[in-house]
């Protein structure tokens, strides 16, 4: 698209990679703290778009960010900075310099990136759990299919971990049926929500192990299963810290009378 | 609910819909469907048999009598589309890409590559542990004789 309205030789530089780097740099700092949140949230999210697509435009063609700058799109347009921000900061400043009263913004707009990323997330993982299913069969959990792309991974990579599970093949089952039962029923999570956090850490898991084995770099998704781990239910996790304090102080009570 | 929250809905709730096209008329790995497509990636499975795995690499030796790894990061691909473009082809022995890929990486360089070799090994899980085995190695000049 980029390259309709000037030669490509022109923006394919060092150089201009170079400076949009940079600018995706400082972008990403600003999003981060809260600054120009969602200026800074959409060149971020368009400088991710460039530099995965230009990647992507030497003959292999991936998906492991795929999820992710839609996400950060989707967040440029919503109410994202509202709140816990240094915009907000500036805001309530300003507020309160002019004798006004700060009050917390509501909307219903705001977690819908969040929203998005877990229908994302549940329709790629259904595409790749029924798809094993249809292409691979039910073989697919036979240990043997696990072991070889577990090692066909490991040994070009050196990866110790994914060389010592490609020989175990009971264990190469039992993470295989974990796989399925997964990929394919994640998306029961949009449906039932108070067994959606089992699916998010499952997730979270899921990559972490894949990276560990495989050295598949889904960072993005172990992003966005943490997040909605956190943030999708925004009663949830204050209610677990809640009851982790409770039990805690409960625990430290009980121990007390025995404290000499 | 609002006549343009429907709307917005049905309209999620279509494309949603859409995704199961091609899984229930499932066209194999070459589809035709964009954007609806299946992901086929790591959906072959394997019988019961041996469990092996290959680790190839490129060797190059220079006019100065070195050897220089040819590896992705030296052309500019990322691993799986130098594996798919250069070294796939070239460990089934197609000379044409082994010198297009000693030309791709001399360009601008001085000491330049004479020949390219093949090295690698195939692992097999036994009972006693990884066995490690060589594959055959093929040579190939810049130009002039074909691999032997």
């Amino acid at each position: 698209m980029l390259t309709a309205v000037a030669p490509r030789d022109a923006l394919f530089t060092p150089l201009n990679l170079t400076i949009l780097s940079w600018v995706m740099w400082l972008a990403g700092w600003a999003a981060l703290v809260g600054f120009r949140t969602r200026t800074a949230l959409f060149l971020l999210a368009l400088g991710e778009w460039v530099f995965v697509s230009h990647a992507y435009s030497y003959g292999d063609v991936h998906h492991n960010q795929a999820l992710f700058a839609l996400f950060l799109l989707a967040l440029a347009f919503s109410p994202a900075g509202e709140s816990l921000s240094v915009d907000a900061g500036l805001r309530g400043r300003r507020a309160r310099a002019q004798g006004g009263e700060v009050e917390a913004p509501r909307s219903d707009l705001a977690m819908w990136p969040l929203k998005l990323a877990h229908v994302l997330l549940a329709l790629t993982y259904f595409s790749t759990g029924i798809t094993k299913l249809l292409v691979g069969g039910f073989r697919w959990m036979n240990g043997y299919t696990l072991q070889i792309s577990v090692m066909s991974d490991a040994i070009p990579g050196n990866i110790p971990l994914g060389i010592w599970l490609a020989q175990h093949h009971t264990l190469c089952i039992v993470m295989s049926v974990f796989t399925i039962l997964f990929e394919t029923f994640y998306f029961v999570s949009l449906l039932v929500p108070r067994i959606a956090p089992l699916f998010f850490l499952g997730g979270v898991f899921f990559h972490i192990g894949l990276y560990l084995t495989g050295g598949h770099p889904f960072f993005q998704h172990i992003v966005m299963n943490a997040m909605l781990l956190l943030f999708l239910d925004p009663d949830w996790f204050p209610a677990l810290v809640h009851r982790v304090r409770s039990s805690a102080g409960r625990g430290a009570g009980q121990a007390a009378p025995e404290a000499p | 609910m609002s006549r343009s929250r429907i709307w917005v809905s049905l309209f999620i709730l279509i494309v949603v819909g859409l995704h199961a096209l091609p899984v229930l008329s499932f066209q194999g790995a070459r589809q035709t469907r964009w954007p609806f497509l299946a992901w086929t990636m790591y959906a072959r499975s394997y019988p019961a048999g041996p469990v092996q795995a290959k680790k190839r690499s490129l060797i190059g030796t220079t006019t100065s009598g070195a050897d220089v790894v040819v590896s992705a990061e030296v052309v500019g691909l990322s691993g799986p589309a130098f594996g798919t473009t250069y070294t796939a082809p070239i460990y089934a022995g197609d000379t044409a890409v082994a010198r297009e890929l000693i030309r791709r990486v001399n360009r601008g360089r001085r000491d330049s590559l004479l020949t390219l070799r093949t090295s690698g090994q195939v692992y097999t899980v036994t009972d006693t542990g990884l066995r490690t085995d060589s594959l055959p190695v093929l040579i190939f000049h810049a130009a002039g004789p074909e691999s032997r």
